[in-house]
Formats: C-alpha cells, structure tokens, sequence
C-alpha cells in the first residue's frame, strides 16, 4: 500500500456524520421529556452498530410493557440499517440540514420496509455476504475461500470496534490486483431514489484495453441521468461516500480507494 | 435427471402462472414478509418501466428482434446438443445473451441486447433450485420468475412448497459462495451471476457457505 493510499483510506474511513435522535413524541411514555442525543457515527459503519447508547437512552422513556425493536426514521422514512450509514445519509440529501435530526422508535415497526435487526450477528452475516458476494464478483471468490475464519473474524471485529488497521490488514488482500490483471468485474450497487439498486457486470477495463470510467459506468448503466448533448446542466448529481467526482475516474481506482468496507462501491444518484 | 427435469419444464410453464397466483392470494392474506415482497415489487417495477423507456430502441425492434431469437434458437439448441441443459421448453432462455456473464460483459453490443433478450420473456428469469446439506428436494426445481421478485420471496417460496415451517430457516446461495441481500431482485442476481439462461440458487435448511 502507497503512503497517500492509506492516507486516501483513512480518511474515507474516518469520514462522521454528526446525528441528533430524538424519541418519537408520541412514544413517550413518562411524565419526564427525554433530551435528545448527539452522536458523531462513521460513514462506514451500519445503525446497529453504533446506536447501543441510543437505546439505551430512550428505552427507559417507552413504555416498558409496549415496546419492540428499535428502528429510526428521517422525515418520515425507515432507514435501511443494511445499508452503510453513509449511503443512507448521501441519499437522504441531509448535508444541508445538520446535524441530521433521525426520530427513534421502539414501537409500530414497519415490517414491510425494513428487515429485523435482533442482534449484531444479524449484522455480521449480512456484512460477510457483502463482503463474499464483491470476492465473487473481482476474484470469482477465490481470495475470500482461501481466507482462514479467523480473517473474516478480523475483517468484522475491525469494522464493529472501529478499527482501522486491524480491517486493512485483512482486506487489502481482498483489494490485491496484479499489474495488467484487474479485478474480473468492479462491484457496485447504484442507489436511486426509491428503486432498487442496479447492479451489473462491469470490468475495469474495455475490450480495448482501456481503464473503464466512472463516467463509461453511468453511461451503460443509468443513460438518462447524463446532460443531454443539448444543454450542459446536468439534472442528477452522482455521489460517492459524500463527493462529487469526476466522470474520468477509472472505475478499478475508485473501487480499491472509495469502497465501503463490505468492498461495495455504493453510487448514490441524486437530483441536481 | 436432465432428462426428468425437461419432461417436467412443460408442465412448470403451464402451471406457473397458477403458482404466481397462487402466491398473490397468499400475499394479500396474512403475513409479515410478504407485505415486504410486495413493497420490494413495487419499487422494482419502477425500474423495470425506466428500462423500457431507455431501452425504447430496443423495444421499437422487438419484433426484428423475436424473428433473431427464433433463428438463434435453432442454433444454439443444436449446438447445446451436447446437453447443458437438455431442456427443450426452456430454449428460449438457454439462447439468451444475458445467461452468461462472459458474453455480455466483453460486448457492449451483447449488453444492449440484454434487456431485450429479457423481455421477450415477459420480465421473467429462469431459475434453477438445487437442495444443500440435508434439505428436502423440489420435485419440481426449474420455475420461471418474474424478474423484479426479490431474494426473500424465494425464501417463501421454497418454505411453502416444501410446506415447511413458517419458522424454518431457508438459506438461500448463490454460486455455492454467497448469500444474496434479502431485498436484491432475482434480475439483477439472473444478469450478475445467472449462466446458460439460468440462474442457479442453492437451498438449505442450516447454515452452508455462512
């Protein structure tokens, strides 16, 4: 690893996004208003994750006979805790309204939005998929299988405490591509709106021998959201973890350096 | 078994439209998941109508397009002799591009073809059901499905067919290495990792490739 390449990778690492939680009001429950919490939570990372104090917070504002699994909400939408906390920020165009103000509740879970969350395991398994699924898709899984159990333990534990070196040093094998022989297919999954996410097989490089761009990615596979000949303004904006980049970034660059840690490159497309 | 499986595919393509309504009736009733499913459908459909639009070309030559198929068909069951997947009925989807990820990844014109090549069959991928560890067996495991169906009603899907458990676990993997997000629609697993028209999905019952 390069010495900027780390510093690139911390710093995407260590991206925060400061949020304020407030209890649903009319899931509180005691006489006494709770006050609202303020955490700083990494891009990075998943909900469930890193909200343990949030419940434990608010939970003893609930009704202690009438209440379930936590789940919060940003303007009146369930947020994915499957989704890295970063996406679910980028696509909630929240930048302009810090800190992102999210209600928590414990009640009237919205079964037909989100998957049950009952433990950090849940957590894990989907993570470790992820992470599987993206081996799949670069190395036909080949490095992922040749990984001891206790390397996808490492890979885990460093995202849930937090711990950068102690993920890196697990996953830049999974990020290894030798010179001339790039990742087979670059993962991505291009969020939009309230679609499901595209996905497609792209390669990093063209039949040509070219380095496939960020730019040729959008072109195959959201056309529409391009400036059209005619005019020079674009009607979306494409983010990835928080920034605007230029189309002319080879797509085996941005999957290596701007990944969320389940190797995913999570393209978030916004209008302008 | 090839050979069982072909025999059966002519009466899954008859009997899967009353599978589909089958599982409608279901959704309307009762249960948590499938109100997911039918959220999860919804949005897909977004996306599905978007790729018609954008793919309007495509669909202006549908019809060029169809008289193509036929031709290929011929070909490429003939070359497919050799038994891939001896399934006459299904030809239609062994000749798609969109089965293998070589072909539509190395040309771009391979690509632009896809959706087409899906549409002909009315937004419906082929899917293939194999039993891990001790699962019970699908007597029936080819099943046609429209494409815009996630992972988690397959989940469902298998639990009732195989009539067991609403609690029992059903883990669902792809190329025996993954398991797919629960809300990942099957068209998007067909293009990604689907092979010779179809896309393989193994079943069990415990924990396999975890």
């Amino acid at each position: 690893m390069m010495a900027d390449d780390k510093e690139n990778l911390r710093a995407v690492w260590d991206g925060k996004i400061p949020v304020c939680f407030t209890l649903a009001t009319d899931e509180v429950f005691t006489a006494e208003q709770p006050e609202p919490m303020f955490l700083m939570l990494p891009r990075v990372s998943y909900l469930p994750l890193v909200t343990d104090k949030v419940n434990r917070h608010f939970i003893r504002y609930v009704d202690p006979d009438d209440h379930g699994e936590m789940w919060l909400e940003d303007e009146g939408q369930p947020l994915k805790w499957h989704n890295p906390i970063g996406v679910l920020f980028d696509m909630a165009e929240a930048e302009s309204r810090l800190p992102w103000t999210l209600t928590v509740h414990f009640q009237r879970f919205p079964e037909d939005e989100l998957f049950h969350c009952s433990s950090k395991e849940v957590v894990e398994s989907y993570f470790m998929s992820m992470v599987k699924e993206a081996d799949c898709l670069k190395h036909n899984s080949r490095i992922i299988g040749n990984m001891q159990k206790r390397d996808h333990k490492q890979l885990w534990l460093g995202l849930q405490n937090d711990k950068f070196e102690q993920f890196w040093f697990v996953n830049r094998k999974l990020m290894v591509h030798s010179e001339g022989e790039m990742f087979r297919h670059i993962p991505f999954r291009i969020h939009w709106g309230d679609r499901h996410f595209i996905q497609k097989l792209i390669k990093p490089v063209s039949a040509d021998g070219n380095a496939v761009t960020l730019g040729d990615l959008l072109r195959e596979t959201v056309p529409e959201i391009l400036p059209k000949e005619d005019s020079d303004a674009s009607s979306h904006r494409v983010i990835i973890q928080g920034c605007v980049l230029p189309p002319e970034v080879p797509l085996q660059w941005l999957s290596e350096h701007l990944s969320h840690p389940d190797n995913f490159l999570h393209i978030c497309v916004l209008s302008a | 078994m090839d050979e069982v499986k072909s025999e059966d595919d002519t009466v899954d393509k008859a009997t899967i439209g009353d599978e589909d309504r089958n599982t409608e009736a279901v959704k309307t009733g009762e249960d948590k998941n499938n109100a997911t499913l039918k959220t999860g459908e919804d949005k897909t459909s977004e996306v599905v109508k978007i790729n018609k639009e954008e793919n309007s070309d495509a669909v202006k030559m549908d019809g060029d397009k169809n008289s193509d198929a036929v031709k290929v068909d011929g070909d490429q069951t003939g070359g497919n002799a050799d038994g891939v997947d001896a399934s006459a009925p299904e030809a239609v989807s062994a000749t798609e591009p969109v089965g293998s990820p070589a072909v539509q990844s190395d040309s771009p014109a391979a690509r632009s073809d896809s959706p087409a090549a899906r549409k002909k069959k009315a937004g419906k991928v082929d899917i293939l059901f194999k039993a891990t560890g001790n699962a019970p067996i699908m007597k029936k495991s080819k099943w046609s499905v429209e494409e815009t169906k996630p992972v988690a009603a397959m989940v469902d899907f298998i639990r009732r067919y195989l009539k067991t458990d609403t609690q029992q676990s059903i883990f669902i993997y792809v190329n025996q290495s993954f398991a797919p997000s629960p809300d990942v629609a099957l068209g998007v697993l067909f293009e990604c990792f689907g092979s010779d028209g179809k896309l393989v999905l193994h079943y069990c019952m415990t924990q396999a490739w975890g």
